[in-house]
């Protein structure tokens, strides 16, 4: 499906008209919210282990090149072949190379944005490689030819009966709307996919620099599948996910799988070290790790929003956003939702293409409350806003009036009469009521122009001090 | 990939690195307190680390029992095996679980016991792809999430672990640690760059957040605490 967030403004209007798709996001994500309350609030160091973890994300990110060459020369002793893509063209390019190499003309997936991210799929569906996602949410979205609508759970938005509609369709299987079943048949459908596929690709939650070796966490045990049964093994990893050692990996995995599943431990947690050694258990024959930076190194530039690289993908902050909890991930148009996504798409896809992506939230600090990795994303997503205007990609009509607004607010007369005015005129409309506000869907109205504003009542504070 | 990208990103990285940073914490902030949180964590003796481990793995849906000997656990693995009526037991390689499957097997002679390590890899594949029941051994087992650990290398077979619909597990009490952190420290040097836990069955909730365990991998997780080898 061709989203962009350029069209942002309508896929709210769409999103805001789905009742049935908002009543089951906000549910989802208070139950999320709770869950990962129940469990950080157990954890008596929580605080003490998001402070070092951010210490952590910092050390890394102020050092990348260290850790990246570090990371580099210790996967290749340990047998992985490190490839670097500049850019999304440039990692699909190798992906598909690697997989045209080893003759797959199917390859198993696990969960992964990085993938989602450079349009991966398309790429190996229009080379004739057939992409399985096999994560379920992932499986049932790629089915319906839809993009995740969260970080953490792809289908959050469909219901049971959606889900077997598309089974139906889709499998050939009969309709049946009980979870297990459902499970059962994907279970089923993907394990002949598993046992067939020639080369396996992943995400990677973390790389590890002096280990030399990559960390995928999930629940489902299809991530294990896809790293064990195919011979051939790629990893797509942003630069910015790698941690100095194993001895910071403990910290992480706290966090983690509390803030996106509110669980003590995902149910798998695998370190991948390189291909299976001779007599030893399963793994790869090939192992591969793509190094993306499509734009991270560029984000790095700046000081104050290099620190959105920290963020792990939890998704703890779009179930905490009143924003996300109404229009869901499919509004955000990209793969990168909720607050992280608001400040995520203008940064990769640019101003222009993401100028509406920052308004996209009421700056209330949930998110930063939420996130393990307490990233400021309030502060961040200001700072885009003002970056959005700045490359002049601000709505023309909004420019205007920010324009004559500045005009007035500098000349305390002339504010005082564009102020009066309004207020006179307002009298004119019906029951008293206030102008609407402009681009809040006719929901919010402007305050109204003849109550007592903050100059009228200084100056009658003022007489009565006097 | 080119050495041009290799080396463009990393100049790139390099110049937005000459950028001060505004991220605040220093690092190594809090270091101490931590530490001592830590340590407040560890168990103030083995039996009530066990009976975390225990409380941990109920709570992911997970079973535990103590078996005094191999004779105890041949009779646990026979039970859990009747549970779902499997006829097939897989086990990794010769060892300890190989012997329980065969203690089983002389009371239950319909019983087929395929030994992972001995079969190629496609045949491993697919015959453990079908329904069947597994006993194997991990490297270490973690109280405070009630994890498994299994280092990749000390096993002839993975698939054992991941592939059959019911595993029952067999752990030594001086395999069982606290936490990750204590996990870390004993580790051997090389041990870190292959390693997997395990925590509870395979589960997934991606349907109305609905928890159905066994998505790809196992539905059923039995762990047995052997007292004594013999
Ligand atoms: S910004 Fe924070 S809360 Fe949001 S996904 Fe990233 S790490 Fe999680």
């Amino acid at each position: 499906m061709d989203k962009t967030p350029k069209k942002i403004k309508k896929y709210v209007r769409q999103a805001l008209a789905d009742m049935p798709v908002r009543t089951a996001v906000a549910n989802a994500a208070e139950t999320s919210v709770a869950s990962r309350d129940k469990i950080a609030g157990g954890i008596p160091y929580w605080e003490l282990v998001r402070r070092k973890v951010r210490s952590i994300k910092k050390d890394v990110l102020e050092h990348l090149d260290e850790y990246l060459i570090e990371f580099e020369s210790n996967c290749q002793a340990n047998g992985i072949k490190v490839h670097w893509a500049r850019d999304g063209a440039s990692a699909r390019e190798i992906v598909g190379k690697i997989a045209r190499d080893c003759g797959a003309s199917m390859v198993v997936k696990s969960k992964s944005l990085t993938t989602e991210e450079v349009g991966l799929n398309a790429y190996l569906a229009e080379n004739g490689i057939e992409p399985v996602e096999t994560d379920l949410g992932e499986c049932i979205v790629q089915l319906l030819g839809q993009i995740p609508s969260h970080l953490v759970a792809p289908a959050l938005h469909l219901s049971r009966q959606d889900i077997g509609r598309v089974f139906q369709d889709k499998l050939g299987v009969e309709y049946t709307e009980d979870p297990a079943e459902l499970t059962e048949i994907a279970r089923v459908h993907l394990r002949q996919k598993f046992l067939s596929a020639r080369m396996g690709i992943s995400g990677a939650n973390f790389g590890i620099a002096r280990e030399g070796c990559i960390c995928v966490v999930e629940n489902e045990c299809n991530a294990r599948l896809t790293v064990s049964l195919p011979k051939v093994h790629v990893a797509v990893m942003g630069v910015e996910k790698l941690i100095p050692d194993m001895a910071a990996l403990p910290y992480f995995l706290k966090l983690l799988p509390a803030s996106a599943t509110g669980q003590k431990s995902s149910s798998y947690v695998n370190i991948i070290g390189g291909p299976g050694r001779e007599g030893a258990g399963e793994g790869p024959q090939e192992v591969h790790v793509v190094l993306l930076d499509n734009g991270r190194s560029r984000i790095l530039g700046d000081g104050q929003l290099r620190e959105t690289l920290m963020c792990i993908r939890c998704g703890a902050c779009l179930n905490s956003c009143p924003v996300y909890r109404q229009i869901g991930g499919h509004a955000y148009g990209w793969v990168y939702m909720g607050p992280i996504g608001s400040a995520l798409i203008p940064q990769y896809l640019g101003e222009k293409e993401g100028r509406y992506a920052p308004s996209l939230s009421s700056l209330c600090g949930a998110c930063r409350e939420i996130c393990p990795l307490e990233i400021n994303i309030p502060r961040h997503l200001l700072k885009l806003r003002n970056k959005v205007v700045r490359a002049k990609q601000s709505g023309f009509f909004e420019r205007i009036a920010m324009k004559l607004w500045a005009f007035a607010a500098a000349r305390p007369l002339v504010y005082r009469f564009v102020t009066w005015f309004p207020g006179k005129f307002q009298m004119l409309l019906p029951g008293k009521r206030a102008f609407p506000a402009p681009g809040y869907m006719g929901r919010r109205a402007i305050g109204r122009f003849d109550s007592k504003g903050f100059a009228k009542r200084f100056r009658r504070m003022e007489r009565k001090n006097d | 990939m080119t050495d041009s990208d290799r080396n463009d990103i990393l100049a790139d990285i390099r110049s937005s690195l000459e950028i001060a940073s505004d991220i605040p914490f220093a690092v190594g902030a809090d270091e101490q307190p931590l530490e001592g949180a830590l340590a407040a964590e560890l168990f103030d003796d083995p039996q009530t680390m066990r009976t975390r481990f225990a409380e941990e793995l109920a709570a992911v849906s997970a079973d535990f029992d103590v078996l005094d000997d191999q004779t105890a656990a041949a009779k646990w693995a026979g039970e859990v095996l009747a549970v779902d009526g499997f006829n097939t037991l897989v086990v990794a390689e010769e060892g300890i679980c190989l012997d329980i499957a065969k203690a089983i097997q002389s009371d239950r002679p319909d019983l087929e016991i395929i030994v992972a390590g001995d079969l190629d890899g496609a045949e491993r594949q697919a015959r453990l792809a079908q329904p069947s029941a597994a006993l194997v051994e991990v490297d270490y087992a973690l109280a405070d999430i009630g994890s498994l650990v299994v280092l990749r290398d000390n096993t002839a077979s993975m698939l054992p672990h991941f592939l059959p619909e019911s595993v029952m597990v067999i752990v030594r009490p001086e395999q069982l640690l606290a936490n990750q952190f204590e996990l870390i420290k004993v580790l051997p040097q090389d041990a870190g760059g292959n390693m997997v836990f395990i925590t509870g069955p395979s589960r997934t909730a991606d349907v109305e957040k609905v928890l159905i365990l066994g998505a790809h991998g196992p539905r059923r997780v039995s762990v047995g605490m052997l007292e004594s080898a013999k």
